[in-house]
């Protein structure tokens, strides 16, 4: 479709009065600043630029001034039109809040057979009618689910081990696909398993049923074993058993792996990726630790400072690139999500870098005795007795009286970061997101204090060495980054550019 | 040191400073922003004055620990909240000047939300209205400065 626009001579300044645009700046370092406008566009600059933008020092004359026009940093009377363009992009930066809620993760059972350091749930001898989700409660929650003004949902079944449950996850997938169906909505469907108890008839089960898997993977046998016990010691084997037979009945792109960074992980980030790389997967995600539910309670044996995971995400990052330099072709996902809020037009569909935050707007969890949460953190927390979090129950409230439950309303006061404390003003806002449960979770305060917080450090330190590597990495490390923001293999981004 | 920093008093040990800031060229709002983001290792106390604020500054952590054997003095600290108070007297600044612009961007961004009570004017095939001789500007922007 074409696109009409007045002709050049219309948006040259005629002299060099000029308002400015939103737009937040943030020290590089000694020499350079960063400029970053509403939309998350942003430029590199000498130390003093914002200031002398700020008061008018800039003249038309000088090729800053068309480069902070074009890109939305000041206006003059010709600029009229780009307006349009700014508010244009502004939407497109904020596609994610249209049809909420995407995600619906249902906790089928508690059950385990793995007593993980970092887990909240372990119910190895528990029974089966406590702590698996009723027929009535599934009902009520695919019910629920169906409401949601998505016209795209995922549903994802967890556990516990929800493989423990298979019946009821039968039932789940079956009233789901033809409420869906019914419904005229989209149903993608993801069981999220250690794997251990995946027979072939299951395989078959969700082959015929389009069900992907996703499921956990902590590096090495050593890493894995260490980190997620269970009776036999051989949850490694019987995971990389079980990725292997369900790539061959589902497909390679099928099957998911992540993997949870302990202690016992930050020595080893090359090892752990090389494990990745041995099954052959293309994507890794370097996630911390969340601190909820027992991963606080043994920290002594898997907590850490955000410190010690930078360092461990940064030499992992630094190993991933050099892997795609050698010509494998890997990305690490917490970096490709940044990389495509810093790089491209859009936003991201990755709930915990969003603002409004994505807690119940796109995503809500269903647990096993009806309960609704904001996001499986929330669900944690419950575990460790705060409730702060639940929003009501399927059995007892309507999808309206969940979003206007107490807690929600509490949650959204604190989801937006454009007028959080130190994130109002921040340049990095546009690239961030809010995580009222992360900070109540470890300061007391949904709103958080920025100074102390390790969402703030975490994010702040990895966007800071990510526009470092595109300033000033070799073009190989910059061509891996581009490639990577916009969802192509270095080959295909290399086709694409001209030499 | 830059002049309007010139009246710093400091206690014996230099543990602790008073900052006298010109209330002419920083506001409340500056002060309150910069003194956030040193709140993990010092605390602050403002006091507001007829022409300028009293900003009192402190370690929090004063003496020798373990994980810090050798705590950095308050004078160590003044360079990086001076800084700290020019930038964000600067954000200040470009907001309140960017504050009206912001809401009508975003206003126009979420148009179809029902957040304007008349639709913004312009289609996606013409947004600049060129092929509508009749069509009103899409927004009127003027050079005068707000406010």
């Amino acid at each position: 479709m074409a696109r009409a626009f007045l002709p050049a001579t219309n948006f040259k300044a005629a002299h060099s009065s000029y308002q400015l645009l939103p737009f937040r700046f943030h020290r590089l370092d000694t020499e350079t600043e960063i400029l970053v406008n509403e939309c998350g566009e942003f430029v590199t600059v000498p130390r003093g630029t914002a200031e002398r933008i700020a008061h008018k020092h800039i003249t038309s004359d000088q090729d800053l001034y068309n480069t902070l026009k074009a890109k939305h940093f000041i206006f003059d009377e010709y600029s009229s039109p780009l307006l349009d363009v700014l508010a244009t992009k502004y939407r497109t930066k904020f596609d994610f809040i249209r049809g909420s809620t995407k995600l619906h993760i249902f906790v089928v059972t508690l059950r385990c057979d793995h007593s993980c350091h970092y887990c909240q749930v372990s119910r190895q001898t528990a029974n089966k009618d406590e702590y698996d989700m009723s027929e009535e409660v599934a009902t009520a929650a695919v019910a629920m689910m169906l409401q949601a003004p998505s016209e795209h949902l995922t549903l994802e079944l967890q556990g516990g081990e929800p493989l423990l449950a298979m019946d009821r996850i039968k039932y789940i997938v079956s009233i789901a696909r033809s409420g869906a169906a019914h419904a005229g909505k989209e149903l993608d469907i993801v069981i999220t398993s250690n794997l251990a108890y995946l027979s072939e008839e299951i395989l078959e089960y969700c082959k015929n049923n389009q069900i992907k898997l996703s499921t956990s993977l902590d590096g090495p046998e050593f890493i894995h074993n260490r980190n997620r016990p269970r009776p036999g010691g051989d949850s490694h084997k019987l995971a990389i058993d079980g990725i292997r037979r369900a790539r061959r009945v589902l497909g390679e792109d099928r099957v998911a792996a992540l993997m949870t960074t302990t202690q016992l992980s930050l020595e080893h980030p090359k090892e752990i990726i090389d494990e990745y790389v041995r099954q052959s997967f293309h994507s890794i995600f370097l996630r911390p630790i969340s601190p909820y539910g027992f991963a606080v309670k043994s920290n002594h044996r898997t907590g850490y400072e955000m410190d010690a995971f930078l360092q461990f995400y940064k030499a992992g990052l630094d190993y991933i690139l050099e892997l795609n330099r050698g010509g494998y072709n890997m990305t690490e996902v917490y970096t490709k999500i940044l990389l495509q809020k810093i790089l491209t037009p859009d936003g991201t569909g990755y709930v915990d870098l969003q603002s409004p935050a994505g807690a119940g707007l796109n995503v809500l969890v269903y647990n096993y005795d009806g309960g609704v949460y904001a996001t499986d953190e929330s669900r944690m927390l419950a575990e460790m007795r705060d409730e702060t979090f639940r929003l009501g129950s399927v059995s007892t409230h309507s999808r309206a009286q969940l979003f206007t439950s107490p807690a929600f309303i509490r949650l959204l006061e604190a989801a937006c970061n454009q007028s959080l404390p130190g994130c109002s003003d921040c340049a990095f806002q546009p690239y961030c997101g809010a995580d009222p449960i992360y900070h109540h979770a470890t300061q007391g305060d949904m709103i958080g204090r920025r100074a102390t917080s390790g969402f703030c450090q975490r994010n702040m330190t990895v966007i800071e060495h990510l526009i470092s590597l595109l300033r000033n990495g070799s073009n190989d490390v910059q061509d891996i980054l581009w490639a990577w923001a916009t969802d192509r293999s270095l080959n295909e981004l290399r086709a694409s550019t001209p030499q | 040191m830059s002049p309007e920093f010139d009246r710093v008093e400091f206690d014996d040990e230099h543990t602790a400073a008073t900052i006298y800031v010109d209330k002419a060229i920083y506001s409340t709002s500056a002060v309150l922003r910069a003194s956030y983001w040193f709140s993990k290792d010092l605390y602050f106390h403002l006091e507001e004055e007829k022409q300028q604020l009293r900003v009192n500054v402190g370690l929090r952590s004063p003496k020798a620990t373990l994980e810090q054997p050798l705590p950095k003095k308050i004078d160590d600290w003044l360079p990086g909240i001076f800084n700290a108070l020019v930038d964000a007297q600067l954000r200040v600044e470009i907001q309140a000047e960017t504050a009206g612009i912001r809401e009508l961007i975003i206003a126009k961004a979420f148009a179809e939300a029902g957040v304007l009570e008349d639709s913004p004017p312009g289609t996606f095939e013409d947004p600049v209205g060129v092929r509508n001789t009749n069509a009103p500007p899409l927004v009127k922007i003027s050079n005068k400065p707000p406010g």
